[in-house]
């Protein structure tokens, strides 16, 4: 059970990172959640790629 | 013209003001902006990063004090870096730490044992709520202090210039 919920916590704490980020824009009542889903997925694109470089360096080392 | 409105209830504070609304905001997140009449937002943010350290509670979050000064023995900069993040959760860390050798009911109910599957998961969210509620302080020192209008301004002014440049043969 640990690693659904770490992987749901890593949507819910980014998803939340984004959001807020929204939030404390000057204008942020315009296009929220369309400013929100768009920094949600660049934040996870990113961190997948670091995931995919740690485990290549994983299989390497 | 929508897009270039500001918050009805957004206005220009003194400094004294603005900063008892940033220490309000860092001792209980969202409120200093509700304090300040700025409801949605804060509201939004209230709901948001205290629900945030409420689930990093729930998971056995805790929060320790760590060695401050390099000469002490348990000093670690990751340590002290964690925790200077955790702090601008002003409030909540300051009960844990406050309660952390307390064995009243409260305590009991909110300082969590550090060695529990989740432990390490739970104090990444303390650490998240602290860190996203310097940013909510920070730009609440900014809304009220007027640095919204003059961004703005300064943006109007760039596009307008930028127009003219792009008009001019």
């Amino acid at each position: 059970m640990t690693g659904p919920v770490y992987i749901l916590s890593a949507l819910y704490l980014t998803l939340l990172v984004s959001l807020v980020i929204s939030v404390l824009e000057p204008e942020w009542r315009n296009k929220l959640w369309k400013n929100t889903l768009r920094r949600w997925g660049k934040f996870l694109g990113g961190l997948a790629i670091l995931g995919v470089i740690v485990q290549i360096l994983t299989l390497l080392a | 013209m929508g897009s270039e409105r500001l918050e009805p209830e957004t206005r220009r504070r003194s400094l004294d003001q603005t900063l008892a609304f940033c220490a309000l905001n860092w001792i209980l997140p969202g409120s200093g902006y509700l304090a300040a009449g700025i409801r949605t937002r804060g509201w939004t943010l209230f709901a948001l990063l205290n629900g945030c350290f409420l689930l990093g509670l729930a998971f056995n979050g805790t929060t320790e004090m760590p060695g401050l000064l390099p000469s002490s023995e348990n000093w670690n900069i990751v340590a002290v870096l964690t925790f200077m993040v955790k702090v601008c959760h002003g409030g909540g860390t300051m009960l844990l730490l406050w309660l952390a050798d307390s064995e009243s009911l409260l305590g009991r109910l909110l300082v969590r044992d550090p060695g529990t599957a989740y432990s390490d998961l739970g104090s990444f969210h303390l650490l998240v709520s602290g860190g996203l509620n310097y940013f909510a302080t920070v730009r609440l020192y900014d809304i009220l202090t007027g640095a919204d209008e003059d961004e703005l301004a300064r943006g109007k002014e760039q596009e307008r210039t930028d127009s003219e440049e792009e008009k001019a043969p």
